[in-house]
């Protein structure tokens, strides 16, 4: 299949990622041959049901009991920028 | 033109469960910021979702309760989306596989019961709040609600009317109350409802284009946008002009929803199967299990009330919903109690205090017993119904009983002929202009000079009494 | 020199008390400060906290306390593995300054074994890449030959340990990314089954495929790390329940009777003919040593690489979402609002092989191609773990390749992406079908360069790899 500038956009848009033009352009052909690559995939004929999951484990769960939490000095280590215990961001509109 | 509007909703609760969907902080309201946090539920790299037991009981009871079909196997996905409150920048939910599908709720209506069909319920995880200064340049987030776990119940767009959206979010609140899933506190927000209305001309079989609404808090906000909506749309359409499918944020505070997102601009959420947890296998003696858990549901009782106490469908409804209330008026029944008189109490004037204190029915804290000696004491003329208006709120402090409070105070009502007389008596001689009144044939005057000796007693005179003694003296004077 | 020595010959002399922990540490640290700025493989030495950890096995040492085999072992652990007050980057600017505040289970098992890490590990940048060059701080050298490339993506695990800066190394792998930078670099690296080695406190890279696994000098270091490692782990609902085997127990030096399959496809023209013939001379060495060859057949191999890179890509895309900007890591400067922060702190924070594949991994789980990429793709997986099961069913391993090529030079092949990728052709398959391999050194090509030789195991088979791999060690071939 092939792959327009403006699907790239829109990937981009959707995966948060500002492109510059020259990268735009770039990432185009390369995902345009590395989806030629994958559509091989596509010559294959299958009724297989789809692997969804890996291990084949069901119903790991855990028993509803609490247990300590992490200190807010800890939450907060990495922060970026923090105030008033809390991460902060450019303020959302509301 | 005539229209009908077309109404369904997606109800979010939070679950009452002791921790969190995938960690083991603690689910609970309020607190300091960023206090029941951990790896998992702030996304650090690398952390990992377990998924707690007991919001599959959960989703599972409620979907019994709304009579759902169980799904033998079902998984988890990620829904993809960027937004500060999210952590992971996705939110593990359910996508085509729900743990329960196919269900309905009962609901009354003008024109009787109807069944509003439940599509599906599914789990899902919350996402962290973000606050607001005033006049601030930036928000703040707080995780403290990452990861409380939700089941979110889909309805068919079966709601023909604002009345009955209200009715049905009634219905599940306190359906799910009942089964003891969730608090469903809507000060708390563990209550939220997206809304799905559409417009049609009556009679026209094919649905209109609908609209979704956003951040409806309430449900008092659900029915003023369900009528915001239904009217925008109308407008539109006697304009000669098209409703879009959209989505749209309500705002409470102007009455008002606006457009958030149009069809083109529709978020692409890239499901996937969530990688990092174990699919869900629920055989039949898991879902048997739980089944044998469930209390009777409000609809249940609201129909035992009718049929077996007699109590009209109203009454029946209003206590049938209330766990806490219709504990209480069994258990006063059940001491002997008349059930009407029972439920005119509860719905009358405990509610009221209820109210008025902003506690919970599950809070009073006397039994039926107590409810029971008190209306046992009215209906053998020990006490009237005034004063058992004013022994309620000493009840309601928990320490003594009907009886004991009607002693301690001597409010028992005063029978005896000879005293009632001798008020009779004076209240006649202090009140001439009245006695004249009713000398000259004005039946109204009797009125006052009841109320007037019931005064003198206190309010603790048999009524009966007074009325037959009082029209002897006055019979006498004529 | 004690740094060139294996894990059991040290532990030997620590319970001897012919060397105390310190000393080791020292030399080790030692051995980095002399090899390391030719080799780059650490991105952060812990000298100080490891000196520490040191003494304190050494009074334990004194008491008569430690008795893992790993106690006071020197380590390195790649930088996607989280330790807690010590800065784990995944080797990308988007996590220069993130400071775990938790450990990851495998390290928390190895610290609990008294095992002693001395450094973060270099790598590809989230992992993502075969040559260790996508990393955002700096190319490690390929011990054998510096003008060659470690490989990837946990080249600077493979490096330390070839280099003896560490006795051992912790890798990760998604397709081949312990196993191929362990046979570029001459070593032992193995992926276990998946789910048996827990992967909480692993940054994900693509969680279904993803896998910590040993990087060591030899195969009985490697069945000593594996033990301490794996094992069922409540943090993680991947990791399998049942019970641990007696890996070193697995090591008995014989192969009799074993019957180990030979894939012809992995032995196809696109295979450097230095790397057959190496191979095919391990193969030859079993068959002397009394196991049985038996050629078999794996097609759906032609489907593997394009099977991987587009589930890898979709899980990718969504697993590095999080890095926003919000609550750790870099944060771009001077954002307005909401959406230049998270656009201008993704695009300066992730390097240029991390945006392709969050690229490629949104598309392939867009509205309109989930369909005939992603989930197509997961029923070829479904095809792939069936090839194995029916080959399974005969032989008690397979013998491949690691990788077909030798290390190759600085910069070959990073001009064209999907050159990079048909690199993993041999490894990638057994991470879509979570089986157990295990890469050892079986020779050198004409340049030198080390040959590494394959050995694929059955479903929790571990054990079953790890003795074949002893039984060839012992047999002279393979060991450094």
């Amino acid at each position: 299949m092939a792959i327009t500038m403006q699907e790239v956009e829109h990937l981009a848009k959707l995966s948060k990622l500002a492109l510059s033009e020259e990268e735009k352009e770039r990432l185009t052909g390369e995902m345009q041959s590395i989806l030629s690559f994958a559509d091989k995939l596509s010559t294959l004929e299958t009724a297989a049901d789809p692997t969804m999951f890996a291990a084949d484990g069901q119903n790991v769960f855990r028993r509803d009991e609490i247990k300590p939490s992490l200190p807010t000095a800890a939450i907060l280590q990495n922060a970026p920028e923090k105030d008033m215990e809390c991460f902060v961001v450019p303020k959302t509109v509301e | 033109m005539k229209y009908e509007t077309v109404i369904g909703l997606e109800v979010h609760a939070e679950l009452a469960t002791k921790t969190k969907i995938y960690c083991s902080c603690e689910n609970s309201f309020g607190g300091d910021t960023n206090t029941r946090c951990c790896p998992v539920c702030i996304g650090l790299p690398g952390a990992l979702p377990v998924l707690n037991r007991t919001v599959v009981d959960y989703g599972i009871k409620a979907g019994l309760a709304m009579h759902c079909r169980i799904a033998s196997y079902c998984k988890q996905d990620r829904k993809n989306y960027f937004y500060p409150d999210l952590p992971k920048a996705y939110q593990i939910s359910q996508f085509d596989l729900p743990l329960c599908e196919e269900g309905f709720v009962e609901i009354d209506t003008d024109a009787g019961m109807k069944n509003i069909g439940i599509t599906r319920i599914h789990i899902e995880e919350d996402a962290g709040k973000l606050l607001h200064a005033e006049g601030a340049n930036f928000s703040l987030v707080d995780y403290n609600r990452g990861g409380v776990p939700l089941i979110e119940i889909v309805s068919e767009p079966d709601m023909r009317s604002p009345e009955e959206a209200m009715a049905f979010l009634e219905a599940i609140k306190s359906t799910l109350q009942a089964i003891g899933v969730s608090d469903c506190k809507m000060q708390e927000g563990s209550l939220r409802c997206d809304i799905n209305v559409s417009v049609r001309p009556e009679g026209q079989k094919e649905f209109g284009v609908r609209s979704e609404c956003k951040n409806v808090n309430s449900f008092h906000a659900a029915v003023r946008a369900i009528r915001f909506e239904r009217d925008r749309q109308i407008a539109i359409l006697e304009a000669g002009g098209t409703v879009e499918q959209e989505t749209r944020r309500w705002d409470d505070a102007k009455g008002e929803s606006f457009l958030m997102r149009s069809k083109e601009e529709a978020q692409d959420y890239r499901y996937f199967p969530e990688p990092d947890l174990a699919p869900i296998y629920v055989d039949a003696a898991w879902v048997e299990s739980l089944r044998e858990t469930l209390p009777e549901l409000p609809q249940e009782k609201k129909k035992r009330y009718v049929t077996d106490y007699g109590l009209p469908k109203y009454d029946a409804g209003l206590l049938g919903a209330s766990l806490g209330l219709s504990k209480l008026f069994e258990e006063t029944v059940a001491q002997g109690a008349a059930p009407k008189a029972a439920s005119n109490w509860l719905l009358g004037e405990i509610s009221k205090i209820l109210n008025e204190t902003m506690l919970d029915a599950e809070a009073i804290p006397f039994g039926g017993e107590a409810l029971a000696e008190l209306i046992a004491m009215i209906e053998s003329g020990t006490i009237s119904g005034t004063i058992a208006k004013q022994v309620l709120p000493e009840m309601f402090e928990g320490k003594k009983g009907a009886k004991q409070i009607v002693e301690e105070k001597g409010l028992s009502q005063i029978s005896d002929e000879g005293a009632i007389v001798d008020m009779i008596k004076e209240v006649l001689a202090q009140n001439e202009a009245a006695v004249a009144d009713f000398r000259a044939g004005k039946e109204k005057a009797i009125g006052f000079l009841t109320g007037q000796v019931m005064r003198a007693s206190k309010g603790k005179a048999n009524p009966g009494v007074i009325q037959t003694k009082l029209r002897e003296a006055l019979e006498a004077l004529r | 020199m004690l740094y060139t020595l294996t894990a059991h010959d040290l532990s030997e002399k620590l319970k001897s008390r012919e060397i105390s922990a310190a000393e080791l540490t020292k030399a080790q640290l030692d051995r980095i400060a002399k090899a390391e700025p030719e080799v780059e493989s650490l991105l952060t030495v812990t000298a100080e906290e490891a000196i520490k950890k040191a003494e304190e096995v050494d009074k334990k040492l004194a008491r008569g306390e430690a008795v893992s085999p790993l106690a006071g072992i020197p380590m390195a652990i790649k930088d996607n593995i989280s330790t807690k007050d010590v800065r784990t980057t995944c080797a990308s600017k988007m996590l220069y300054n993130y400071v775990p505040p938790y450990n990851a289970t495998v390290a928390e098992r190895l610290f609990a074994a008294d095992a002693i890490m001395i450094g973060k590990a270099n790598m590809d940048e989230f992992a993502m890449g075969s040559s260790t060059e996508n990393s955002y701080f700096k190319k490690t050298k390929n011990p054998r030959n510096t003008a060659h490339v470690p490989g990837g993506s946990s080249g600077g695990s493979a490096a330390a340990v070839a280099a003896d800066e560490a006795v051992f190394a912790l890798g990760s792998d998604t397709g081949g990314s312990i196993r191929q930078p362990a046979s570029f670099c001459g070593v032992v690296g193995m992926k276990p089954t998946y789910g048996l080695v827990s992967r909480y406190g692993l940054i994900a890279f693509a969680s279904s495929l993803d896998q910590i696994g040993p990087i060591t000098k030899d195969v009985r270091d490697c069945a000593t790390v594996l033990s301490v490692i794996s094992g069922k782990d409540a943090k993680d609902s991947t990791s399998l329940s049942s019970d641990v085997p007696d890996y070193l127990g697995a090591l008995t030096g014989e192969c009799k009777g074993m019957r180990i399959g030979i894939p012809k496809e992995y032995f196809s023209d696109a295979v450097d003919p230095d790397v057959r013939r190496a191979v095919l001379d391990a193969a030859k060495a079993y068959e002397a040593m009394g196991a049985c060859l038996v050629e078999c057949t794996l097609p759906m191999l032609d489907y593997a690489l394009e099977t991987y890179y587009l589930i890898s890509s979709a899980e990718a895309s969504s697993n590095l979402a999080r890095y926003d900007g919000v609550r750790y890591g870099f944060r771009a400067e001077g954002c307005k609002d909401l959406e230049e922060l998270f656009l201008r702190t993704r695009s300066e924070g992730f390097g240029q092989e991390v945006k392709r594949r969050i690229m490629l991994g949104t598309f392939v789980l867009s509205s309109g191609y989930y369909d005939a990429y992603y989930k197509k793709a997961q029923k070829t997986r479904t095809l792939i773990c069936r090839d194995f099961a029916r080959v399974f069913e005969n032989v008690d391993c397979i013998l491949t390749p690691t990788s077909p090529c030798t290390a190759w030079k600085f910069g070959e092949k990073s001009a064209d992406p999907v050159q990079m990728y048909l690199a993993d052709i041999c490894t990638v398959s057994v991470n879509i079908a979570g089986l157990p391999a295990l890469s050892m050194p079986c020779g050198t090509d004409a340049a030198g360069l080390p040959i590494g030789v394959q050995l694929i195991g059955g479903r929790l088979r571990d054990d079953v790899i790890l003795r074949a791999a002893y039984a060839l060690e012992q047999n002279g071939k393979g060991g450094r």
